[in-house]
């Protein structure tokens, strides 16, 4: 395996990308204005089904677009991480993702918090303001790994990121083993065969082949 | 990968995510009727 992939990998790679993207910016989106419909028209609460009789129903197409994005979000994002992994591009992509989602859902409470919906006397709803804080603030908590991770990635010019382990600085040399006593077969009044001696590493040398390890 | 390779990676992304929200955005209005 070479260190740049193929031409043709890097079409595919680049092709996936981009639907994997405009799939998870639709499925974003989609739950975006789900959430948004939700607290608008039903509170922000609705529920489906159950033996019990319920105040605010989902819409079936609320619940759908709520239910099916949040799988397709799922989906999409898994395909977009795949990808880039796959063409050796940045690993940015899940942070940015996450915080982009965060961000958007978060604007809904803020929003809605500061300008409620239909009732407009009731002023500031904080129960609304709060969670949209604590969004925004998980949001930003995504985007900045992410942002660091991008500008590393573009200074490096697209190279892949360094291994995160450097090599061993020192080698362990173990003592030649003792090898068992031959077996014998075990008379009423033979002690019991002495077990081999553990084996420790008697000292440390710089990795190499033996040969060029120095001497004792 | 090379710069040119990057800058295309970024673009893709880019591209995806400003055809996705317009698509995304007519699919939840014909579901909800806001349209």
């Amino acid at each position: 395996m070479t260190d740049d992939p193929s031409r043709s990998r890097l079409l595919v790679a680049w092709l996936g990308v981009a639907v994997s993207a405009a799939g998870v910016a639709a499925s974003v989106t989609v739950v975006y204005l789900a959430m948004r419909d939700t607290m608008a028209t039903a509170g922000g609460f609705c529920a489906r089904g159950g033996p019990y009789e319920i105040a605010s129903e989902c819409d079936s197409g609320t619940f759908g677009l709520l239910f099916g994005g949040i799988v397709a979000f799922l989906a999409f994002t898994a395909l977009h991480v795949a990808f880039s992994t796959w063409a050796r591009g940045p690993q940015v992509g899940l942070f940015a993702i996450l915080g982009a989602l965060f961000l958007a859902l978060g604007w809904n409470f803020v929003d809605f918090g500061l300008d409620p919906p239909g009732a407009s006397e009731r002023g500031i709803v904080f129960g609304w303001l709060l969670p949209g804080v604590v969004f925004w603030l998980i949001g930003i908590a995504f985007l900045a790994p992410a942002a660091m991770r991008a500008r590393d990635w573009l200074g490096r010019g697209g190279a892949p990121e360094p291994a995160p382990f450097s090599p061993a600085l020192v080698q362990s040399v173990f003592a030649p083993a003792i090898p068992a006593p031959p077996a014998s077969p075990p008379g009423p009044s033979a002690p019991p065969a002495p077990r081999p001696r553990p084996v420790a590493p008697t000292r440390l040398v710089p990795p190499g082949p033996p040969d060029r390890r120095p001497p004792r | 990968m090379s710069r040119s390779g990057t800058i295309a990676f970024l673009l893709a992304s880019m591209v995806g995510a400003a055809v996705g929200i317009p698509l995304g955005w007519q699919v939840a209005d014909a579901v909800l009727g806001t349209g």
